[in-house]
Parts: C-alpha cells; structure tokens; sequence
C-alpha cells in the first residue's frame, strides 16, 4: 500500500525570467513502511519535494496525498492539525523547544493535539533511542548527537503516516551520524515507520531500501538499494 | 597610544547597521523624544511658571525696565543718560499731583508723559485709537473711561480737574480728546492717562522742577533705564549716580534715588524648597523611565545582533570601536528624537503653565516664552540619559567574543536543577512554554514590568495626594462664612488698612451691605469695621517675657524668622503703624476662637459693651497650632488705645483669640490686634471705617447668590469685590484639578512610554524566535496554539505589573506618598488603591492585546520561508 503518492507535482518560485523550477512534475509513490533516500545537490529541489510532501508548503499544480488525504488541498489549520497527526519531522538543527525538557519536547505533539500520549509506546521510543538518562534534561545541556535523537523521539511519538528528516546528520560529525542514523533505521524498522530522508550525501543515503535522485526538480533515478539497511 | 584613522569605517560601520534595524530606529526614536518631551515639559513649566511671576511682578511694578532713578531734574537727566553702561533710557514725567474727579475718588488716575518708545516698557497697550500727538489729545484707560460713563472707545472728549502740586487746592480743569483708549490692568487699581510731547511743549511753565522745595511730583523726571543685563541691578544704579558726580547718601545735597525694579531682584524658585525637590524628583523619574526604555531597546537591539559584534570582533574590531558604533547610532536617534520631543514638550508645558498660575497669587496672564534654558537643558538631560542608558548594552557588545556570539541565545540557563516535573494535564504544556519564555531573560522581563508598573504607581501617587486633599480642612481657614463682601482693594493685597488719607477708597459701601441683605436667600450677616490709627500707647505697655527690650526701651520680637522692632510714634507715642483695631458685629464675633481667657460668648459680648475690655489675638500656624511668640498681651493685662486725635482709652484684655486670617481680619498681619464690639468701635472712630461685611445665605440659594453677587459687582459696585465659599470651593477643585492635570500627563507620557516597551519587546520577542514558530507549527502547533501561547506571554507580563504595582505601590504609598499627603496643613492621608485597581484590567486587555496584534501579520509568512530563514 501506498501511503505516500505525488501526481505532477511542481513548484514554481517567482516570474518570468526570473522564475524559478524547484519542482517539475514529480510523480512518486512511497510504500508503508518503507525507507527512502532522496539525494541531490544544494538547489535540485529536494528540499522544495519535503516541504511539499510535509504539507510546509503548497504547490504550484499537482498534488500530494498522505495517508489517501490530498493535502494540497487543506486549509491552513486543517494543514496543521493533519501534519501533527500524520507526519513527523527532523530537521538538520534539531529544533527542539528551548524551555521544555527531553520528555516534554517528545510528547509535544502528541499534547498539542489535545491527546495524552501512548506512554508505554512514548517509552519504547526513549528506550530504543537511549534517553532513559536524560528523560528530565534541557535541550541546552545535551549534546547534538542527544538533541537528535530526542527530535527523532519527538517526530515518532505521534505515530506519524511518515516521519520525514532533513539532512538530519549535517551538523553532526561522522562518528555520531552513523550512530543517530542506525537509530533512526533501527526505530523505523521496529515501529513499521516510513521514513522519506533528504540528504547530499551519498553514503548516508545507502542505509535506505530505496534511494531517488533529483536533479533541477526532476526525479532522476529511483531504485531499491541491493543490500537496504543491512549496514547498520 | 598613536592614532589611526579608522573614523571612516566605524562611520560607515555604524550607519549601516543603523540603517539596518528600522524597528528598533523608530522604536527608540520614539522613546527619546518621549523622554525629551517630559523633560522639556519639566523646565517649561518650571521657567514659564518663573517667568510669569516675573512679569506680574513688573505689570505691578509699572514696567519691564531695570531699575529707576527718581525725581530727577532736567539736567540731572541729561547728565545720567550718558553714562555708557546705560542701553536704554527714558523720562517718564508726572503732569499733575492728582486728578481730582470725583469718579476717580476709588480709583486714582495718574497723568503721565512716557516718550512713545517707551510705551512697551510700561504695558500700555493701546486697545482703540492712536497715539497722542497734539496737546491736548490723551490715552485714556478703559477703566477709567467707564467710570466717566463713557465707552472705552477713542474720540471722545473728557475733562480731568488736575491737581497740579499737593501743595496747593489749584485745580486746572482741562479738556482732552482721547485719541487711543489703553488696556487696564487688572492687577493696577490706578487708571493711566497719557499726554504727548506736545503738551510738555505747551505747558512747559506749568511742569517745572519743585521737588526738592514741596515734593510735588509734577515736572520731576523718573528716568526708566535699562542695562545690558539685569544682573546687580543697584549696585549699577549706584555706579551711574556716582560717576555721574551725584551721591547715594540721603543725607546729601547732591542726592539721587534710585531703585532696581523688584521683579527682577526676586526670582520664584530660589529659596523654595519644595518646588526645588519636586522638579529633581521629577527629572529624577524621567530619568528612570527614559533609562528603563532606551536601555531595553538596545539591550535588544544588541543582543540581536550579537553574531554580527562577534563577526566585528573577529575580523578586527575592537571593544572601543563597537561601543563607538553604538554611540554614533544613538547620537544619530537622539539627533531626531529631541527635535520632536522639545517642540511636543514645549507646548504641552504652555498649556499647562495657565493652570498653575490660576492657583497661585498671582492672578495674571501667563507668559511663556521659548527660553534657551529649555532647549538646552532638555537636551542635556535628554542626551545623558542616552548614554547613561546604553552603557550597559555597548559594553557587553564590547566585550562579547567571537566565539561565543556564536552560541549565543536567549536560552534558559543551563545547569540549572530542573523542578519537578509535573504531570502532564491536557493542554497545559502552552501556558508553561509562556511562563518559560518570559524567564528566558529575566532582566529584560524585569525591566519591562519595571515600566509599566512606574505608571501604574505614579497614576496611584498623584491619586492617593489629591484624595488626600480635605475639603472640610481647607474650607474651614478660609471662609468662616458663606460670604465676605468688601471694596476690591481689600482683596488685592494692597489693604493698607484704613487711614484717613486711604480709607474712601478702600472701604466697604453700605449700599452694597444693603443690595445683599435685600436679597433672597441671605440669612444673617455683620460688619466689621478696622483701622491702622488705633495703636496702644507705649509708655504703659506691659510686653510679656518674650519681647526684649533694648537700652533706649525700644521693644522688639522675632517673628517668621524676622527682628521686628517698635518704634512708638513719635507725636502721639504709640505703636502706630503696628496696630490695628477691629470693630465686630455681633455675627463675626459670633465666630471668634478663644485660646486663652475668658471662653463664653455670652460673656465676651457682655464684658465688651461695657467698653472697659477688649480682646487681642495670637497667630496660629497651618495647623492651627498657636505661635507663641506672636503673643503681645496676657489675658488681664491692662492697655492703653491712642485714637488720632489723641484721646486714650484704657482696656482690659479679656481673652486671646486665635487670628482668622480670611474671616476676620485685614490681611495684612499687624503685630498688635484688638478686637472689640463695632459699637465701641464707633465711639473710637467713624463709620467710614467699614471693612468687609460677613454673612450667611440659605444653603440652597448659595449659588443664585454667587452669581448675584458676582453680577453685582461687575455691574453696579465695580469697585466692590466678593469671596464666597464657592469661590475656596473652585479655588479647591483648581488645585485639585492642577494636581490631576499635571500627573495625568506624567502618568499617560509614561504609561506610553511603559506599553511602547512592552510592544517592543513582544515584537522582538516575537521576530527573533520566528523560526522557533516555524518549526513548531511543523510539528504541529496550529497559529491559534501560537496565538494563544503568545497572548498569554502578554497576560504573564500584565499579571506580574499588577502584583508588583501592588506590592510596590503599597509600600510607596505608606512611605513617600504618606510623606507628601501630610505635607499641607489641608491635607490628611489616606491609602487608596483603587486608581491602580481600575487600571488593572486595563492591563489585562493590554497583555493579551499587544502580542495578538504584533503577531498578526507574522501570520502570514510561509513556514517553509520561515524555516529556511536562518
């Protein structure tokens, strides 16, 4: 089943001479459950393709369905509340919330949503990540690696349709990149997560089953990887 | 240390970041010229209020010039007025002793001739006509010209009976033409008429020099001179005489008077302390708010931008240089800051200086001008305030490093124990993320509450003074009665209280007596009756233990921090001049306070129509304490009255009363007092001697009668004025009113300054965690999640001012507040809150009301734009 499908999807920024093509007809389909690289240089669009598949931004034409939900066609609010309960993010600089500590940053989403959080689910998440320690710590007072795998904590928590993470290695050294990464393969693994990954790099992107390459916002190449996630 | 030249570049370095930060540019633009405005306000009002006592003084001194040389002859003239310190001078000449007509007995008209030029100097303001050029053309003032029956309009003839010398019972009557009618000053019970050079001309042989055989006025020169300052006026005065080859000495031949003219020997605010503190305090509290905005909005400003300090620092810059930058950019804002804030200050000082001036004794028009003082010590006061407040935020601008600008950001410090963690309720993580974020710099947080609890309390302060002002307390010194009626000089301060020589025009008429006991309403009144000419005969004064008496026996005492000796009159040997007698209907002595003696009313009467006993008084303080050493008799001391004629009659002092300034009195503080029936007054003296008249109407036609009264006056008695209850009464809602005016303006100009801190630290607040927002609607927090987290940011703060506003304010107002309000004898604390607590929810909606519309249009950035913004 597929749980994530693009149709034509294209993003236009700007007029004219000026305009620019981040998206130019993207047609993808992602299955449950599944772990999908996609790479490119700085300015193919892949950047652009995630904040269209996370419901960020909206498209010029074609469509993005979640879940069997279009959501290019949601309001604002709607576009919100669908994307705390559907989809979870991590981003490059972690993003966590300064002022709440490691267990509050992870079952943010989840309150937001007015819900009590699946403790036991909340706590097999901190297990598998390794935060059992620093349950109680301040974003501030631990290291990038750590505030990593809280955001990743936090993006699953939800129980999201797909957890979509953003160079989520680029400010971390080699060493702590293969160790946040095998988590995150090894969590999405575990949990039947989909995960749609955005990276440059090459070498990253092989812990994927599948890897797609875009290039000036085409899609290039899209195939599986032999040996997917046997790395970790 | 050699020099480099790097002016340029730190120039260019500071106006381009200065052009890059426009929120924080209109921001502090606006809190400076804020800040300059109440400076501003503060010397406006300070000088204006000097300067316009300054003029009522010279309106009642005749004119603006500096000082006078008096009597003078024609040559003595010519010889002065070449003196090169001299800038200005002019020969004012009297033309006749006195004029006689009858319509001016109330009010004298003087006749003079002022060279034109010096009209100006002297007020004369010519309302309809010309001036004079003929002889026998005149000005004319409108007062004068309404009391002849005539309207106060030029081309009509008048005659005037002039009295050429007081020497002599010649009486010229003449005939003129008012060519110009002048203004009259009300603060001037004397009426002006002038005559041209023309007539000096004709009557030449009329005008010549007799002072120094009859000192007759007529055809002496008083020389008006102006210097190039008005510092040491006399001393200059002297100089000119004596240069001059004239002396200073009285008892020489070759003597000259002169004297400076006292507006200028006197200024307003020295030797008042009062006034001194409240414009320190005053400068004192502009100073804070000015300090707790300006600083807030750089402390912001630099933080901000702290990366951009590091990267300066990293590719050279040193710590002296980044303050410079930010001196060069405050200087830039103070540079368009106090233009705006002088000029809004200014005039908002004008407005309120009238108000002040209806408040004090000087009933005059208020006069203010754009002095240099202004300009400069608001500047001064406003730069300082500048730089004291970016002090802080440049030097740790300064100091940052490179490498931890980097890092730095408003966070929660680290290290810091958690609290224990509560569990989760539903949907109770956002009002903690608020509280959190408002702890995330508490300095700021506190400077910002600090602001606007300032207005808070202030708004509390004046409220809780003017509260405190007792209505009863006040009303009960000043009018003993609904009604004092008596002539318009009485109530000018220029009472002299009754001799034969002034007494018709300053007494009470009885026509005016009658019109109110005619009237409807009134209920029950008396006369009182006065005269300076009644004074007790030294020879047999028995002084009590505190009046010392000196080796010739001259007697003296100290009063209000004065020697005062007593010199008997030499013809009848009695304390003339010091004494006064006052004659009392039964309603005024109805109203007496005894202090000592006998107590009962019934008794007093009785004993005081015998006529063998009188009662003498003591002063009281504000308080209605009694001054001790202003006690000139025991009760059961005898004294001897000398009237003018020389006939005594021996007293006995029955009791001390305590003096009623404002009922029962001349106003004018004698040392001596006596107090007796009006009957045994009228056996003394006659009953020309009528000084004011008190009386009661019925409560509910008091105001019916006021405006009686007060048409009465205007219409058919000008020359009689009125006080009334209802006048203390809008005397009292004046002063009030002033109080209000004045800290309402403090309080409105600092709350704006207080909520323009707030708006501005939500709105950075709110721009510089933009991507925090962004990354938390990612995750799934809706815009009205946001909002609502944001609104209660702003309610946090509220609820803070309020409890600190409360906290604070209490405690200022039982200490400094209770101080103030027992200040003023009419004034009795009382701890109120309830100014602050209308202004609560106030806040309230303000807390919620900024961050809502600050965030509005945030609302509208796409979160991938927000996202990427880095």
């Amino acid at each position: 089943m597929d749980i994530l499908q693009t149709n034509n999807l294209t993003k236009h920024y700007g007029k004219g001479e000026t305009m620019v093509k981040a998206l130019d007809g993207v047609n993808l389909c992602v299955e449950q459950g599944s772990f999908v690289s996609v790479v490119g240089t700085s300015g193919s669009g892949k950047s652009t393709l995630l904040h269209m598949l996370g419901g960020l931004d909206r498209p010029t034409s074609g469509t993005v369905k979640v879940d069997n939900r279009d959501i290019s066609q949601l309001k604002d609010e709607e576009l919100t509340i669908f994307r705390r309960r559907k989809i979870g993010f991590v981003f490059q600089s972690y993003n966590l919330i300064p002022v709440l500590n490691v267990y509050e940053n992870i079952v943010l989403p989840v309150e937001l949503d007015g819900r009590q959080p699946d403790k036991t689910y909340v706590q097999e998440i901190i297990d598998i990540l390794g935060l059992e320690a620093k349950k109680y710590r301040l974003p501030s007072q631990l290291s990038g690696g750590q505030q990593q795998r809280v955001a990743i904590a936090r993006a699953l928590a939800a129980k999201p349709a797909i957890l979509l993470a953003d160079e989520p290695t680029g400010n971390l050294d080699s060493v702590t990149s293969q160790d946040v990464l095998s988590l995150l393969k090894v969590s999405s693994d575990r949990l039947k997560q989909t995960v749609v990954m955005i990276t440059h790099n090459e070498e990253i992107a092989q812990l994927a089953d599948r890897i797609i390459r875009i290039e000036d916002g085409q899609i290039k190449s899209d195939g599986l990887v032999k040996d997917g996630g046997r790395h970790a | 240390m050699h020099k480099v030249k790097n002016k340029n570049v730190i120039r260019r370095l500071a106006n381009k970041s200065f052009s890059n930060s426009w929120t924080r540019n209109r921001i502090a633009v606006l809190a400076i010229a804020l800040t300059t405005l109440l400076f501003t306000t503060l010397f406006t009002i300070g000088l204006g209020t000097i300067e316009s006592f300054q003029y009522a003084t010279m309106r009642q001194s005749g004119g603006d010039s500096h000082g006078v040389f008096k009597n003078l002859t024609r040559e003595q003239y010519d010889k002065l007025k070449e003196h090169p310190s001299i800038r200005e001078s002019a020969p004012c000449i009297i033309v006749a002793d006195t004029v006689t007509n009858p319509e001016f007995l109330k009010r004298h008209v003087e006749t003079w001739y002022y060279p034109t030029y010096h009209y100006k100097h002297c007020f004369l303001e010519i309302v309809d006509g010309e001036i004079p050029k003929k002889a026998d053309e005149i000005l004319l003032d409108k007062v004068s010209m309404e009391l002849l029956g005539l309207k106060a309009e030029a081309g009509q003839k008048v005659t005037l009976e002039m009295r050429l010398r007081q020497s002599s019972e010649k009486t010229i009557r003449r005939t003129f033409l008012v060519s110009g009618v002048l203004d009259a000053d009300p603060a001037l019970n004397v009426g002006f008429a002038i005559v041209s050079d023309a007539y000096l001309d004709k009557y030449a042989d009329e005008l010549t020099y007799t002072y120094d055989e009859d000192y007759s006025l007529t055809g002496a020169i008083r020389m008006d001179v102006n210097f190039a300052n008005s510092l040491g006026i006399q001393k200059k005065l002297d100089k000119v005489i004596t240069d001059c080859g004239y002396s200073t000495d009285e008892n020489q031949e070759n003597y000259i008077a002169s004297n400076a003219n006292w507006a200028y020997i006197s200024d307003g605010a020295e030797g008042d302390p009062l006034t001194l503190a409240a414009l320190v305090a005053g400068a004192l509290l502009i100073f804070l708010t000015g300090y707790l905005i300006i600083y807030n909005v750089f402390q912001i400003s630099v933080m901000k931008d702290i990366r951009y300090y590091g990267l300066l620092k990293t590719v050279g810059t040193t710590g002296r240089q980044v303050k410079m930058i930010l001196r060069r950019q405050a200087l830039i804002l103070s540079a368009m800051g106090i233009p705006l804030g002088i000029l809004a200050g200014f005039f908002i000082g004008k407005w309120i200086v009238p108000y002040i001036l209806a408040n004090s004794f000087y009933q005059s028009e208020a006069q203010v001008s754009f002095h240099p003082l202004i300009l400069i010590g608001s500047t001064l006061f406003s730069v300082l305030t500048v730089f004291t407040s970016i002090g802080k935020p440049s030097r740790m601008a300064a100091k940052v490093s490179p490498v931890e600008a980097v890092r730095y950001t408003d966070n929660a410090q680290p290290g810091k124990k958690q609290a224990k963690q509560k569990k989760s309720i539903h949907g109770g993580r956002i009002p903690r993320m608020a509280l959190a974020n408002l702890a995330r710099n508490k300095g700021r947080t506190a400077v910002v509450i600090a602001s606007l609890s300032l207005a808070v309390i202030l708004l509390n302060s004046v409220f809780t003074i003017t509260n405190s002002f007792d209505m009863d307390k006040y009303l009960k010194k000043f009018a003993t009665s609904d009604f004092l009626i008596a002539n318009a000089q009485y109530f000018n301060y220029s009472y002299f209280g009754a001799t034969d020589d002034t007494i018709d025009a300053e007494n009470l008429t009885e026509s005016f007596i009658e019109a109110c006991e005619a009237q409807d309403g009134f209920e029950k009144g008396g006369r009182i009756y006065g005269s300076v000419s009644v004074a007790p005969e030294a020879a047999t004064y028995q002084p009590p233990e505190h009046i010392n008496k000196d080796e010739n026996g001259i007697i003296h005492d100290f009063r209000y921090g004065q020697k005062i000796e007593y010199q008997p009159d030499k013809q009848n040997g009695a304390y003339k001049g010091w004494s006064f007698l006052y004659g009392l209907e039964d309603f005024p002595l109805g109203n007496i306070e005894v202090w000592q003696g006998e107590k009962d009313l019934d008794v007093i009467r009785q004993k005081l129509a015998t006529g063998k006993y009188i009662l003498s008084s003591i002063d009281t303080d504000d308080n209605d304490a009694p001054l001790l050493e202003t006690v000139m008799h025991r009760p059961g001391d005898q004294v001897t009255l000398v009237q003018p004629d020389g006939t005594k009659r021996q007293f006995e002092i029955l009791s001390l009363i305590k003096a009623n300034y404002y009922g029962i009195s001349c106003r004018r503080g004698y040392s001596f007092n006596y107090f007796t029936t009006s009957d045994i007054f009228l056996e003394m003296m006659s009953p020309k001697y009528l000084m004011s008249y008190a009386f009661d109407v019925e409560d509910a036609k008091e105001a019916a009668f006021v405006q009686f009264v007060k048409q009465y006056t205007d219409n058919q008695e000008p020359l009689m004025s009125y006080e009334s209850k209802q006048t203390y009464l809008q005397e009292f809602s004046k002063l009030t009113g002033l109080f209000i005016l004045i800290g309402g303006v403090l309080t409105v100009v600092i709350g704006i300054i207080g909520i323009l801190n707030f708006t501005n630290t939500i709105l950075t607040g709110i721009v510089s965690r933009k991507k925090e927002f962004a990354m938390m609607e990612a995750i799934g927090m809706t815009k009205r999640q946001l909002t609502r987290m944001l609104m209660l940011e702003g309610l946090y703060y509220a609820g803070i001012t309020i409890a600190a506003s409360f906290l604070v304010g209490s405690l200022f107002s039982f200490t400094v507040v209770r101080a103030l309000s027992e200040g003023m004898w009419f004034m009795k604390y009382q701890f109120v809150l309830w100014p602050m607590v209308t202004l609560f929810p106030a806040l309230l909606v303000l807390g919620a009301l900024v961050p809502y519309l600050v965030y509005l249009p945030q609302r509208k950035d796409t979160l991938a734009r927000c996202l990427a913004d880095n």
